[in-house]
């Protein structure tokens, strides 16, 4: 036995490695797919010399480059980085609650994120845009606090997600209040409100980019960590992790990046619940590679999300934030229906 | 080694652990014993830091252990929690590597000091044949092998085992004594709850008895294995033979006809 355990690869782990940044690769030839349909298609759906040009020698004056580079691009970027983030925080969260369902639609912390942004921007009309993130972020915070007091100290994942719907709906009722107060915002924000992603929003991500960066930079530093407490609290305590930190660290982290998503593009449910599963299938549960595989992921859900928005009823468009519900409300059935048996 | 001193420790409303003081030298295999619900689980996790003590010192090498850093405190001693579960999609080989945890960081990720570790615990355990197989395929008593490999990665001078003989059929529970019995001679400290005290008082060096959040009695087997200590300790009416071959101290347990010449065994021990 012992002559077995000395010929083995020095490192299984380092066995893997080829194999998971072939797949990483793999991945991003299908973002790099999806990014280019989703700039040739659309209303007016270009050739592919016309995409080439346009990215590569632009010509302002032709009406397709235009579209292209004024219009899909910017939208374009912004689903890329809503979908990524979305999909990071996604799997904090369902790290740390060691919850399966977890996901920051369904557990109201986009809701109470859109919440804040509303009132903030009804009832102080003059604030500076810099400032949305940080109503987002309140909004998240608190949200999410008022999820953990209602589902109680026994966390079974069933009551946190129970608990989650019930604060949802109570933000949403809100919103719905505020809203009718003030018809006027009404119509500027109910496109925002479904998780719309458009071409202006590539201003509004120049307010949060650098919470984002930070937030995905601080994320990766906890993925050691994140595959120790995967044994258990117990056992990450005993193997020097400081789990009441990493929870912690992990909410804020979720609060940041849902929060920043919010600010851009609305409340985008479900890509946070379906990514780290569809992650977990290509690599388990190892968190160094869990990371990057469900960023990369993310990004491809809502890009292709975004371009079905577009082209399932041309000309007209649906909101995205409707494409992942009805692609992410299945999934979370199924969920539920498997843990059930 | 391990030391505390009037130790008040609990959870919530419940203080378990009542002004407790122990002092557990280095080097030696130390079997905690009693009945359910005496406090032995809170015992070891006060005493692994797992656990804030309400009042009272736990000294690790003379130091503190409430200033100490988790980190630090993991590369001084490992825990064998009781309930191991199976974490999902993890291998083998993979939880196994969790235990080098305390001995990485950030950029400095796999050793040749944590491969030495690692292929030393899985001899030490004997699970070199499952080291790919995801923990959820596994046997209640190969994955409690795969939890004890984890923390013997750890490479510590104090290991801490709760129950660890759980779910391990006779055959298995006497390679792990005598596994623990090895590692005491290489120089490590092993606390372990025991629940067989046939397998304690012929293993351990010293015994530590609990009753009801205190400790009742510490010392050398010789000393504390006695017909008087069982009956306080478990309310067990039991009488102490040796091992003819041995010499190993072994406890009978006495059904409730046999127990007319109880006092004169007592006597005797």
């Amino acid at each position: 036995m012992a002559e077995r355990v000395l010929s083995a690869p020095a490192e299984a782990g380092a066995a893997l490695w080829p194999r998971r940044l072939l797949g990483l690769a793999l991945l991003l030839l299908l973002l790099a797919l999806m990014a280019g349909l989703h700039l040739s298609l659309g209303a007016s759906s270009l050739e592919a010399g016309s995409l080439w040009q346009a990215l590569v020698d632009y010509n302002p004056q032709d009406a397709g480059q235009n579209i292209i580079r004024e219009i899909r691009q910017p939208r374009l970027v912004v689903a890329l980085v809503v979908g990524a983030a979305l999909a990071v925080a996604g799997v904090l969260m369902q790290a740390v609650s060691n919850n399966p369902l977890a996901d920051p639609g369904l557990l109201g912390i986009n809701s109470g994120a859109a919440f804040f942004v509303v009132g903030g921007l009804l009832m102080l009309p003059g604030s500076q845009h810099g400032w949305l993130p940080l109503y987002a972020f309140a909004g998240a915070a608190f949200a999410a606090l008022l999820v953990l007091l209602l589902s109680g100290r026994q966390q079974s994942p069933e009551r946190l997600v129970l608990a989650g719907v019930a604060v949802t709906a109570l933000f949403a009722a809100m919103t719905a209040i505020l809203l009718i107060v003030d018809q006027q915002g009404l119509d500027k924000l109910r496109h925002w409100l479904t998780g719309a992603i458009g071409a202006s929003d590539l201003k509004k991500l120049a307010w949060v980019w650098p919470w984002l960066l930070a937030g995905l930079v601080l994320t990766a530093l906890l993925a050691r960590s994140l595959n120790a407490h995967h044994l258990g609290d117990r056992a990450a305590a005993s193997l020097g992790v400081n789990v009441g930190l990493l929870k912690l660290a992990s909410l804020a982290l979720v609060i940041v990046l849902s929060g920043s998503v919010v600010a851009v593009a609305g409340p985008i449910g479900f890509v946070g619940l379906v990514v780290p599963h569809m992650a977990r299938l290509l690599v388990r549960s190892d968190y160094r590679w869990l990371l990057p595989y469900a960023l990369v992921l993310g990004a491809v859900l809502l890009v292709s999300a975004d371009l079905a928005a577009r082209i399932v009823v041309r000309p007209y468009e649906i909101n995205t934030g409707i494409i992942t519900a009805l692609v992410g409300a299945p999934v979370f059935i199924a969920l539920v229906i498997g843990r059930m048996r | 080694m391990l030391s505390i001193e009037s130790l008040t420790a609990g959870y919530k409303r419940k203080t378990i652990l009542h002004d407790v003081s122990l002092s557990i030298p280095g080097g030696g295999f130390v079997a905690l014993l009693g009945a359910n619900g005496c406090g032995k689980t809170t015992l070891l996790h006060t005493l692994a830091g797992l656990l804030q003590p309400a009042s009272g010192r736990v000294l690790l090498n003379d130091q503190e252990l409430a200033g100490m850093s988790s980190k630090r405190i993991a590369r001084q001693l490992a825990v064998l929690p009781q309930v191991t579960e199976a974490p999902a999609g993890l291998t083998v080989r993979e939880l196994v590597m969790q235990g080098r945890f305390p001995w990485q960081s950030w950029w400095q990720q796999w050793s040749a000091a944590d491969q030495q570790a690692f292929d030393q615990a899985v001899a030490a355990t004997g699970i070199a044949d499952y080291l790919e197989r995801p923990l959820e395929q596994l046997s209640g008593g190969q994955r409690q092998r795969c939890w004890i490999a984890m923390t013997l990665a750890q490479d510590t001078p104090l290991l801490l085992l709760d129950e660890p003989t759980t779910y391990l059929d006779i055959a298995h529970q006497v390679e792990l004594m005598s596994l623990i019995a090895t590692l005491r001679d290489q120089g490590k400290t092993i606390i372990a709850v025991l629940h067989d005290l046939n397998q304690a008082a012929a293993w351990a060096d010293q015994l530590v008895m609990m009753k009801a959040g205190q400790v009742y009695a510490q010392g050398p087997v010789a000393e504390v294995f006695t017909p008087a200590n069982l009956a306080a300790v478990f309310d067990l009416q039991a009488r102490i033979i040796k091992d003819p071959h041995s010499g190993q101290p072994i406890c009978v347990p006495l059904a409730e006809s046999q127990r007319a010449g109880r006092a004169e065994v007592c006597a005797d021990g």
